[in-house]
């Protein structure tokens, strides 16, 4: 079973959930694919920077000027902008590109050669039940998705994978989500979060991925909010992490809280099996 | 002395500045000899990488000498200073018509550095 866990913004409560369910869960894989801003490594192996990081590399042009006559081929095939002649030179800005190796095969003069440039980091940690592993985007660099998808050839389908996607609606989140069997959408019980969880909720129907909410910071003041639209539009809420001040500071302090509350294991473990039910349920119903 | 300034119509020296140089609907190609004018369409506007990039290609290929703009971001900085291009800063609400005036009368302030931190 794959988990994909996702918010409009971050600093929801994503972190929160994809920690304490995984320290709940026994043979499980967590996966931080929050590759501009991971932070599940705070709450699960807060060393891992110690360990060895294999490289994500992609391949991006370089331009021989001895060789390049200035004919802007390269520069009007791209269509990301990745390359502009300024004074007869051509200038790279390897951030945005694509690694389509479009442009060196329309030189004519065999200016371009291909280098391997690093793009990103994965790191590997085992902690107690947690396979944990986290892909980080180097500063700088605008491309998280082939992060996300050298993360991802981790995956281990003989335990029970949580991934923590990056937060919003773009391709990042996508990727992330793409071949999970069901996904976790954590909002705030305020207006903000109602439209941001909207957002995410039109991409996941968009993308036909079945979905759940959870309430982070809930408070029966103003869960309504969350409620009446998720009983409107037919969503399961699956579970209310309270707004207090014990989960608050215990967060602050890198804990996770079901290690000093743990009667909230089981309430997670519930929420994994309820889970588990559903998406039988959903392949039972499609292939009747 | 050719003068570029990023604009959101085509309507003449009247005209408003775009505040974004990448993302601008048109480019304002003034003559500063004869006071001619030509508005080109950014299409790099709409794309969704490298608008700056793309805006600052079109620049200099249109024989740039100066850009007169609200904000660069940092490839389009990098790439038009590549080119040798002079960029100087001015307040978004202002008209064509005001910032060619106020870079003759010097009182525009050169920018040297990137002006923000681009779109991710
Ligand atoms: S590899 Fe593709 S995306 Fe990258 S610069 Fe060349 S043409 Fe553009
Ligand atoms: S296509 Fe090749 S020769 Fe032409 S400008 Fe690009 S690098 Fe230079």
């Amino acid at each position: 079973m794959k988990i994909s866990i996702l918010s409009g913004k971050g600093g929801t409560g994503k972190t929160t959930l994809a920690v304490n369910m995984a320290l709940s869960l026994k043979n499980v894989q967590l996966l931080d694919a929050d590759v501009e801003e991971p932070d599940d490594y705070i709450f699960i192996s807060p060393d891992i920077f110690d360990t060895e990081a294999e490289s994500v590399l992609r391949l991006i042009p370089e331009v021989d000027d001895d060789l390049c006559t200035a004919c802007k081929k390269c520069v009007d095939f791209c269509e990301y902008n990745t390359l502009a002649m300024m004074l007869d030179q051509v200038l790279v800005f390897p951030e945005i590109c694509h690694s389509c190796g479009g442009c060196k095969i329309v030189c004519p003069e065999n200016a371009i050669t291909e280098i391997e440039r690093e793009l990103g980091k994965i790191y590997h940690a085992v902690s107690g039940e947690i396979d944990f592993w986290q892909g980080e985007l180097n500063t700088g660099e605008e491309k998280s998705v082939p992060v996300i998808e050298k993360l991802k050839t981790k995956i281990d389908t003989d335990k029970k994978v949580i991934i923590d996607s990056p937060p919003g609606t773009t391709c990042p989140s996508v990727e992330a989500v793409a071949d999970t069997d069901y996904s976790i959408v954590v909002t705030e019980p305020t207006p903000f979060g109602l439209h941001d969880m909207d957002m995410v909720i039109e991409m996941l129907q968009e993308i036909q991925q079945p979905f759940g909410v959870v309430i982070n910071r809930s408070d029966e003041n103003s869960d309504h909010l969350i409620e009446n639209y998720c009983s409107e539009n037919d969503i399961n809420i699956l579970l209310k992490i309270p707004f207090s001040r014990e989960i608050a500071e215990l967060y602050s302090d890198g804990t996770a809280f079901v290690k000093k509350m743990g009667s909230w294991k089981s309430k997670f473990q519930l929420l994994y099996y309820d889970i588990v039910r559903e998406v039988n349920n959903n392949e039972k119903n499609n292939s009747n | 002395m050719k003068i570029i300034i990023p604009s959101s119509s085509d309507k003449g020296l009247e005209a408003e500045i775009d505040s974004k140089f990448g993302r601008a609907s048109y480019f304002a190609v003034i003559d500063s000899e004869n006071m001619s004018i030509e508005f080109v369409k950014n299409d790099s506007a709409s794309q969704a990488s490298g608008a700056g990039v793309g805006a600052a290609q079109l620049c200099a290929d249109k024989g740039a000498d100066v850009i007169i703009a609200n904000d660069f971001g940092p490839k389009a900085f990098y790439a038009l200073d590549s080119a040798g291009i002079e960029m100087y800063s001015i307040s978004a609400e202002d008209s064509l018509n005001s910032a060619i005036k106020s870079l003759q009368s010097g009182s525009l302030t050169r920018v040297t550095v990137p002006t923000s931190r681009g779109k991710r």
